[in-house]
């Protein structure tokens, strides 16, 4: 099914992890869209760093067919998920960090 | 026009009806900077407004005096519950009422009388003098019941906002 996968998975598992990669997707693009409108009408710094976080959540789940499908090496594949860990990380924490001024278009 | 006075036009499209406050807090504007904005867009035209009972309800252009009335309604909790009771089965009793939306019958005969001053509803009586209402276009009702009823994502961006709201800004 996935030739590029089969070193690393077997055929049981590599199903197993395309449901939950798409149940994912799923539940991140939903929550990523959820964010965007909510941005679109506040536009408040803490709208776009909550947003930004949950559009790298979504980004994961695309890595994660990239190197189900071969076309992103594993090594690589987890370079990108713990750098978005930290950089989901950094934004939160900055927009927790940033809420005692939160900046509003006038 | 200034992004807020954009993001006010927008809510007001995609919200007819709205109130106020209501707009106020969607948009985490301050009340007077809300003021300021909507009074130049009415000035701009384009916006509607209907006062029903002390409240303030902005349209978009394109819904006659009865429609903004009974929508402005259907957005205050207890009377939707009572245009929606009359929907689902007609000329409900005003005890029945009561009892069903779990207020006081004096809850009831207000916003019954608020109904029917605003002529979505009217007031009939059984053969033992009880008070019914009976709606006085229910078709057109039901229409813009729909119409207002918020959708699936717009019910989950409003709890999304208030829970980023709550736990980052208060």
């Amino acid at each position: 099914m996935f030739p590029s996968a089969a070193d690393w998975v077997s055929g049981a598992e590599a199903a197993a992890i395309l449901v939950v990669l798409v149940l994912a997707t799923l539940g991140t693009a939903t929550l990523f869209l959820t964010g965007l409108v909510g941005y679109r009408r506040r536009r408040t710094r803490v709208y776009l760093l909550m947003t930004a976080a949950l559009g790298i959540l979504v980004s994961r789940s695309v890595i994660g067919f990239g190197t189900v499908l071969g076309i992103v090496p594993m090594p690589v594949h987890h370079l990108i998920e713990h750098g978005s860990d930290f950089a989901v990380a950094t934004l939160v924490l900055y927009a927790l960090y940033s809420t005692g001024t939160p900046s509003r278009a006038g | 026009m200034s992004e807020v006075r954009r993001a006010i036009r927008r809510h007001i499209e995609s919200n007819p009806g709205v109130h106020f406050n209501e707009l106020a807090r969607n948009l985490g504007i301050a009340t007077g900077q809300a003021q300021y904005h909507l009074r130049r867009l009415r000035r701009a035209g384009g916006l509607d407004t209907a006062k029903v009972r002390d409240r303030t309800h902005y349209f978009p252009e394109g819904y006659d005096p009865w429609e903004q009335r009974t929508i402005a309604l259907l957005r205050r909790e207890t009377v939707r519950g009572i245009i929606v009771a009359a929907l689902e089965e007609p000329e409900p009793s005003a005890a029945d009422l009561a009892t069903d939306l779990d207020v006081a019958r004096s809850t009831v005969s207000w916003h019954v009388s608020t109904l029917v001053d605003a002529g979505v509803a009217e007031k009939c009586y059984d053969e033992h003098g009880r008070s019914h209402i009976r709606l006085t276009r229910p078709d057109e009702t039901r229409r813009l019941l729909d119409e207002v009823s918020p959708s699936a994502p717009d019910r989950l961006v409003d709890r999304f906002t208030r829970l980023v709201d709550d736990a980052l800004l208060e």
